[in-house]
């Protein structure tokens, strides 16, 4: 029988974090919370065979990176034929935002690259592992990714 | 491989955008677990499922391999019938729709089976060119005129004479399968012929033939693999009329005829040598000599090969491996395997011992009255 008093302490520790790090993937709030509760779903049904609050989080993290991009990528199919859904305060604060702004114009893979890098604090082989990339490729999305970021973020600074 | 530092002022600036997202957690737990466990009895149920499915075809597959062992059920085996026995040195299961026609060749039978079978999935009147089908020792020389396009057909016959020329071959394997058989040239406007001689002891103990027309359909030839592979040997390989005549080469025999030209009806005497070892006492005695004991053969340009067994054939052999003899050129042939006939007419004909490819000499018929006529 799984632990349930283990796992409701590492959801309680880590759901927000998840939920975060899918925000800053999907840039869709709403999106970002169904991403991270599927993915602690899928952890509370191995649960009994993942060993390990590091395991768990790899397995959340990759769980979630994976589902984040499934889902955008079925949301990019189906743009044009479904209305575009109302938006809740913290999405309008997150489309108001220059950084989401900067990010939104990046690949799937780089904003991915530099959000588990730069945010989450994996080292590159972690991500490459997670995102199926070979690790030199996980560099050189950090460096575009990085680079582009950082030249819109000055721009935004010398017009604001 | 280093890593690639952190920005941190980049993920400070990420950070402060998300900062406020992911409150509300407990309201979510209740649905995650609920979600969580279904997906866990899923995949318990899709793990059982794989594994009944696995087990079941393991299973499957291990009654399929059984049913190839000494006791073979063909699927659906209630409609399929045993054939043969222990008196017939042999035994098969058919299907109940299929026929089946048992020839009886106990009387010139050299081995241990003394009864044949000719099964087929369609009606066919298998008979000797004379007609007749049992008792001829002719060694499958069966008529297929007429054979069916969609027939299929499998053929047991004992081994009707022992005049072997080959070197004892291994105990043929069971089951014997479709891919064991050697392919003949086929039948001229007739069947797919591939045919075995199983081995058994040292002995060679049936003939085993299939007679596929080329427009059998799959599931005919299908269940003439399973017939097939469902054939079981009931006896031992022993030789019942003489001993395995291998010794020597067949090409240091040899004969020659006195005169070297006759015509039909001519007596004709024959001396040669080189018949040591071999030569089995069956030969000599003269009343076991009949069939094809002394023949003559002849190929023609319309694929004819003409056969005929020479009548009132004698034959005696010395100790140092010489033999004399004697026989009537016979005036009317058959075709092999089909129901013509041909006149023994002018021209070089072989001259065979026990089987109609073992020729040993020649003899040029000519036209005209017999020289020397009569019975010996």
């Amino acid at each position: 029988v799984p632990n349930a008093a283990g796992f409701e302490a590492f959801y309680r520790e880590n759901f927000a974090r998840i939920v975060r790090a899918c925000a800053l993937v999907t840039l869709d709030h709403a999106l970002a919370e169904d991403v991270a509760a599927e993915s602690f779903a899928r952890l509370w049904s191995r649960w009994g065979t993942i060993r390990g609050d590091d395991h768990a989080g790899g397995y959340v993290f990759k769980t979630a990176m994976r589902l984040s991009a499934k889902e955008l990528a079925r949301r990019s199919h189906r743009r044009g034929t479904e209305p575009a859904a109302e938006t809740d305060e913290l999405q309008q604060a997150l489309d108001r935002d220059d950084i989401v702004r900067a990010l939104r114009d990046l690949p799937l893979r780089q904003r991915q690259s530099v959000v588990l890098r730069d945010w989450a604090g994996f080292e590159t082989t972690e991500i490459a592992k997670m995102l199926g990339i070979r690790e030199s490729t996980v560099r050189v999305h950090l460096t575009r990714a990085r680079e582009h970021l950082r030249g819109k973020l000055r721009v935004e600074d010398r017009e604001g | 491989m280093k890593t690639v530092e952190r920005d941190l002022a980049l993920a400070r600036e990420l950070d402060r955008v998300v900062t406020k997202l992911g409150a509300g957690t407990d309201s979510r737990l209740r649905q995650i677990r609920k979600r969580g466990s279904r997906r866990r009895a899923i995949t318990r149920i899709s793990a059982a499922t794989c594994v009944v499915i696995f087990s079941g075809t393991v299973g499957l597959g291990a009654l399929t391999i059984r049913g190839h062992g000494p006791e073979p059920s063909p699927p659906g085996s209630a409609r399929w019938v045993a054939v043969g026995g222990t008196d017939a040195g042999w035994r098969l299961r058919v299907p109940r729709a299929w026929h089946v026609r048992l020839i009886d060749d106990s009387s010139c039978a050299a081995t241990a089976v003394r009864t044949g079978a000719f099964v087929s999935n369609v009606r066919f009147d298998l008979h000797h060119p004379d007609g007749t089908t049992s008792g001829k020792c002719n060694g499958s020389r069966w008529v297929f005129a007429g054979f069916p396009r969609k027939g299929v057909a499998i053929q047991i016959e004992p081994i009707a004479l022992t005049f072997g020329l080959v070197e004892p071959q291994p105990d043929t394997p069971f089951p014997i399968g479709t891919a064991d058989l050697r392919e003949s040239g086929g039948i001229r406007g007739g069947p797919a012929q591939s045919y075995l001689v199983v081995w058994r002891d040292g002995e060679e103990v049936m003939n085993l033939q299939i007679y596929i027309g080329h427009g059998a359909s799959l599931r005919d030839r299908s269940r003439a693999e399973r017939i097939l592979e469902s054939l079981r040997l009931a006896i031992r390989g022993q030789r019942v009329s003489s001993p395995s005549p291998t010794e020597v080469p067949p090409s240091a025999a040899f004969i020659l005829t006195s005169p070297h030209m006759a015509s039909p009806e001519t007596r004709v005497r024959f001396h040669g040598a080189g018949f040591s070892g071999f030569w089995p006492p069956y030969w000599v005695a003269e009343d076991r000599v009949g069939g094809l004991g002394v023949g003559l053969v002849r190929e023609f340009g319309d694929g004819c090969e003409a056969t005929v067994a020479t009548r009132h054939a004698r034959v005696r052999r010395s100790a140092s491996g010489k033999v004399a003899g004697s026989f009537t050129v016979p005036a009317m042939a058959s075709c092999f395997q089909e129901d013509r006939t041909h006149a023994v007419t002018p021209g070089t004909w072989q001259i065979v011992l026990g089987c109609h490819v073992c020729d040993v000499g020649t003899i040029r018929i000519r036209s005209g009255e017999a020289t020397r006529q009569g019975s010996p």
